[in-house]
């Protein structure tokens, strides 16, 4: 059965390869959705992600004829789906440098997730009730490549050994990474919360006061 | 023994196994530290609320935005050529077209015919389907008669009203030049071949029914001839944002059009546009790429009407690229693009 499967989108992919709109847009449906919520969970908001979704599949049409089959149509298509998310994101960061939660304050972030440097953990952190929504939140802040380890790994479940074959790089890069990823996911909830804590500290002063 | 460092390492990438798959060293380092102990929990929770993102939900026209896309994507302009008039291009990657020989369809094109679009709406002339009115139904009567004059097509005069394309037009028109009258210097439109233009006088007088500011700008509803008894109607919507330079990008490329007639074949309405390559490629640009906007894409969708009594049974336009090559357009080339909206 998934045999038969996997031979018709070879016999798919190939066609599409000699031109065939019909069968380009056979593909363009078999993987649109996906595609979209790769896009959405790294851009975070349905414009861009639709306009990196209409990018990556401008780039399949373009570059259809250089698959040769040495992975399968999946994996290069994820491979240069996540490589034009990683684009459009480092693109929309350079354009947002005066975003309210600077790149440079993520910098700082990034360069304290050596593991020798990790931060510990505040004790009431992990019971509180507010920990998914900061965690949530905590992943639209973090670098393009941490967000898109993380999404690959939690959220889409790609072992190991796919990302790193997606990221063409080591198995021992991609574990490495993953943990610096989560390092750095950690770092961000901290310093939200005690921003939190202290947003909640002034307005109960504030209130007090009044 | 492992220190912590390992540890962590070794327990964010143990996540996702099992636990009996825990190498002993990790297992043992965990029953004795209790900080690690914390930071799997921590990377536990995190992973868990990551997991917990639900997906989003689907642009309704993502298929056919992506399409469009692709198809915009596709075409690049050549040097200038002296020859004119040759649409010989088009008609070969027409006739690649193996099954429905009238699924020809462009981003270019799809983009010009909002470009089209535009110019009937700044020309004050709106279209829709409407056989509730037995004012239109007289009219449809006329234009199935004047579209087959206009076509040389004389099986047309008995066409089903419903099969033809109604036109009504704004007796209160603004006076500014309309898509169906070039602007001057546009020279391609003077051609001696398939000129629009001249043909374009032909259509029958039309009349403005609705607001055009309904959604987002600008709302226009384009006649679908169908078998179906119930006439059903595409809509172009834009964002109120594109309207301005589109409305501009229109204006300055004053090409002519023709509104063809809606064919047997499905609910479809054509139109065609002549001009030179140059011309509709600024066309699209200005169309694509408005200024102000960092994002090329996207720039417009298509959407289908829903009937409220009908949403099951939601209608959805396809986007085709020209054949199946990239499109290289020369630059004083005369081309003529024919699209059409088909409801599947």
């Amino acid at each position: 059965m998934i045999q038969d499967e996997t031979a018709e989108l070879e016999q798919l992919v190939t066609t599409a390869q000699t031109g065939d709109v019909e069968a380009f847009e056979q593909l363009v449906h078999l993987y649109e959705k996906r595609v979209y919520q790769l896009a959405y969970r790294m851009a975070a908001n349905p414009d861009d992600a639709l306009e990196m979704t209409q990018e990556i599949f401008l780039k399949l049409y373009r570059s259809l004829d250089t698959f040769r089959g040495e992975s399968t149509f999946n994996t290069w298509l994820y491979r240069l789906a996540t490589n034009a998310c990683l684009d459009f994101l480092r693109k929309r960061q350079r354009v947002e440098k005066a975003s309210a939660f600077s790149l440079n304050q993520l910098d700082m972030f990034e360069k304290e997730t050596e593991p020798k440097d990790a931060a510990p953990l505040p004790q009431d952190l992990l019971e509180r009730s507010d920990l998914q929504s900061l965690v949530q939140e905590a992943l639209k802040l973090l670098s393009p490549e941490h967000k898109l380890i993380l999404i690959l790994c939690d959220i889409e479940n790609k072992s190991y050994d796919e990302i790193a074959v997606l990221l063409q790089c080591q198995l021992g890069t991609v574990k490495s990474r993953i943990f610096r990823a989560r390092s750095a996911l950690k770092q961000i909830v901290i310093s939200r919360a005690e921003l939190f804590e202290d947003y909640l500290r002034h307005t109960d002063q504030k209130g007090g006061s009044e | 023994m492992m220190n912590c460092q390992d540890c962590r390492e070794e327990i964010s990438a143990a996540l996702c196994l099992p636990e009996e798959q825990w190498s002993p060293e990790i297992q043992q380092h965990l029953a004795e530290c209790a900080a690690c102990r914390r930071e799997f929990q921590w990377m536990q929770k995190a992973q868990a609320a990551i997991r917990d993102d639900q997906p989003a939900e689907l642009p309704k026209n993502l298929h056919s935005s992506i399409m469009l896309a692709v198809a915009v994507g596709k075409l690049t302009l050549t040097e200038a050529k002296t020859e004119t008039g040759s649409i010989e291009k088009l008609i070969a990657i027409k006739q690649k077209r193996k099954k429905n020989p009238w699924r020809l369809w462009t981003a270019a094109a799809v983009a010009a015919a909002a470009a089209i679009v535009m110019m009937v709406h700044s020309s004050g002339i709106l279209i829709r389907p409407d056989n509730t009115s037995a004012e239109v139904g007289i009219a449809d009567t006329k234009i199935a008669d004047d579209s087959a004059a206009a076509t040389g097509n004389p099986n047309q005069t008995e066409a089903d009203p419903k099969e033809v394309s109604r036109m009504m037009l704004n007796p209160s028109a603004p006076q500014e030049p309309t898509a169906c009258e070039p602007a001057a210097g546009s020279e391609a439109i003077d051609s001696e071949e398939s000129t629009i233009a001249t043909k374009a006088p032909t259509l029958p007088p039309t009349t403005l029914i609705a607001a055009p500011d309904e959604i987002y700008g600008l709302t226009t509803e384009l006649p679908i001839g169908t078998a179906d008894p119930v006439v059903r109607s595409l809509q172009i919507e834009l964002d109120a944002a594109l309207q301005e330079p589109l409305l501009a990008a229109a204006k300055s490329h004053a090409l002519g059009y023709e509104l063809l007639p809606a064919t047997a074949e499905g609910f479809v309405i054509q139109l065609k546009i002549e001009g030179t390559g140059k011309e509709l490629v600024e066309l699209l640009r200005g169309i694509v790429i408005p200024d102000g906007y960092a994002a090329s894409l996207p720039v417009f969708s298509l959407l289908p009407t829903v009937d409220s009594e009908k949403a099951a049974d939601q209608t959805e336009i396809s986007v085709y690229p020209i054949g199946s090559e990239s499109v290289s357009l020369e630059t004083e080339t005369v081309y003529q693009l024919i699209f059409q909206f088909q409801v599947k």
